[in-house]
């Protein structure tokens, strides 16, 4: 079906059959079969786009949420969906220990990777990570994260895997935690991105 | 969805189109329409892929822009939009210095944002990857996180860069992306084979 240029219509214009057809139905049939196409290409969908104002860091010695989205029940309703997630940030410039976590379910849920402690120092931080559902209350995560300045010293990067069984038909928290043994301020988020595919 | 979509009238010559008509084929489909694209402000759209087989390398002592794409005036109009670029490609098995840099600026010009650089610090045979986000912040400023992984196959001397700065680009022009190499050696030190640059609508 071809797109015609819209029509311009006259004073006391009579239109007829042929008018009607190429200039509403046929259009219409286009713009229709446009959309019908590209909603069938599987885009993904921005759930949340965020960088804060005010970064968020991690508060005394106990383990702080520095970002959390809440994936809405029955979001990932269907085999194959999937959520992407991206965080990025910095670390303080100091030798202190640092530990950071993702979760999915919140703190209490599914524990996706765990930094360990890490004595980083100053380095800016990117979090990569794909949780698919593979079943009815059945999840499979992949966490990919990379720690480094411009000069490429010694720095640190990690792959990891773990499978989940959070109910999706409640609401599930996307989580990431900052903790350091010596204080606050030593782990900050700036941004978090999430989709869905 | 509450706009319903009726499989458009095929008019018949001497017919007058009565209310209900145009409320049905006319209104209801167009209300169809434009309902079906606002599903679209949350999505993301590929603005440009490109690779080569060969690579494209750095020429001279200069930084080369080695692939790059010319945004579209105002296509980061709405705040929270973001551009999503990944490049990869290879360097030259040799120990001479590299560098890779991922910036934006006007076009023409050279990328006067550069959030990501790894200074001359890229040596031996290296595959390489670069992933940034480029998200508008304000009017007229961007926020970029990015990163880059290089390292041989063998996974013994692999390092990586990460960074994140803002930067001040009017939205309101074309706004060119790019991914710079450069060698102190000279040409045919660093080469992209893919740039891919992703639109990420901001969500509704």
């Amino acid at each position: 079906m071809a797109w015609t240029a819209p029509r311009t219509w006259a004073v006391s214009e009579v239109v007829t059959a042929a008018i009607m057809n190429t200039y509403i139905r046929d259009n219409q049939l286009y713009l229709k079969t446009d959309i019908d196409t590209i909603n069938a290409s599987s885009y993904p969908s921005i759930l949340d786009n965020e960088i804060y104002v005010v970064p968020a860091t991690n508060v005394g010695v106990a383990e702080t949420v520095l970002s959390a989205f809440t994936v809405l029940a029955d979001t990932l309703d269907t085999n194959g969906l999937l959520l992407r997630v991206m965080w990025s940030g910095y670390l303080a410039a100091t030798a202190n220990n640092k530990v950071m976590r993702v979760y999915f379910g919140g703190v209490g849920g599914t524990k996706l990777w765990d930094s360990g402690a890490m004595v980083l120092n100053g380095d800016n931080w990117q979090i990569e990570m794909q949780i698919s559902r593979v079943g009815v209350g059945s999840q499979y995560a992949t966490v990919g994260t990379l720690f480094g300045q411009p000069a490429p010293a010694a720095k640190q990067q990690a792959q990891e895997r773990q499978s989940a069984a959070e109910d999706e038909t409640a609401n599930l928290d996307v989580t990431l935690t900052g903790q350091s043994s010596v204080g606050g301020g030593e782990i900050t988020a700036n941004q978090i991105l999430v989709e869905l595919l | 969805m509450t706009a319903t979509w009726t499989a458009p009238r095929t008019w018949v010559a001497a017919e007058v189109p009565d209310k209900a008509m145009m409320d049905q084929f006319i209104r209801d489909n167009q209300e169809y329409l434009k309902e079906s694209l606002a599903a679209f402000d949350s999505s993301v759209f590929v603005l440009d892929s490109q690779s080569s087989i060969a690579g494209v390398p750095n020429v001279g002592t200069a930084k080369t822009a080695l692939m790059q794409f010319a945004v579209p005036a105002d296509t980061l109009a709405e705040i929270g939009t973001t551009l999503r670029v990944t490049a990869t490609g290879r360097t030259a098995a040799n120990a001479n210095q590299k560098q890779l840099i991922l910036g934006w600026g006007a076009i023409g010009g050279p990328s006067v944002e550069q959030p990501l650089d790894t200074g001359l610090n890229i040596t031996w045979g290296s595959e390489w990857r670069v992933r940034a986000w480029i998200r508008q912040a304000t009017v007229g400023s961007q926020f970029c996180s990015a990163y880059a992984l290089y390292g041989a196959a063998a996974p013994a001397a692999g390092y990586q860069s990460a960074d994140r700065a803002y930067g001040y680009q009017d939205e309101g022009d074309v706004i060119r992306v790019a991914l710079d190499g450069g060698s102190n050696a000279g040409a045919n030190q660093i080469w992209a084979h893919s740039f891919l640059v992703e639109l990420l609508r901001a969500p509704a």
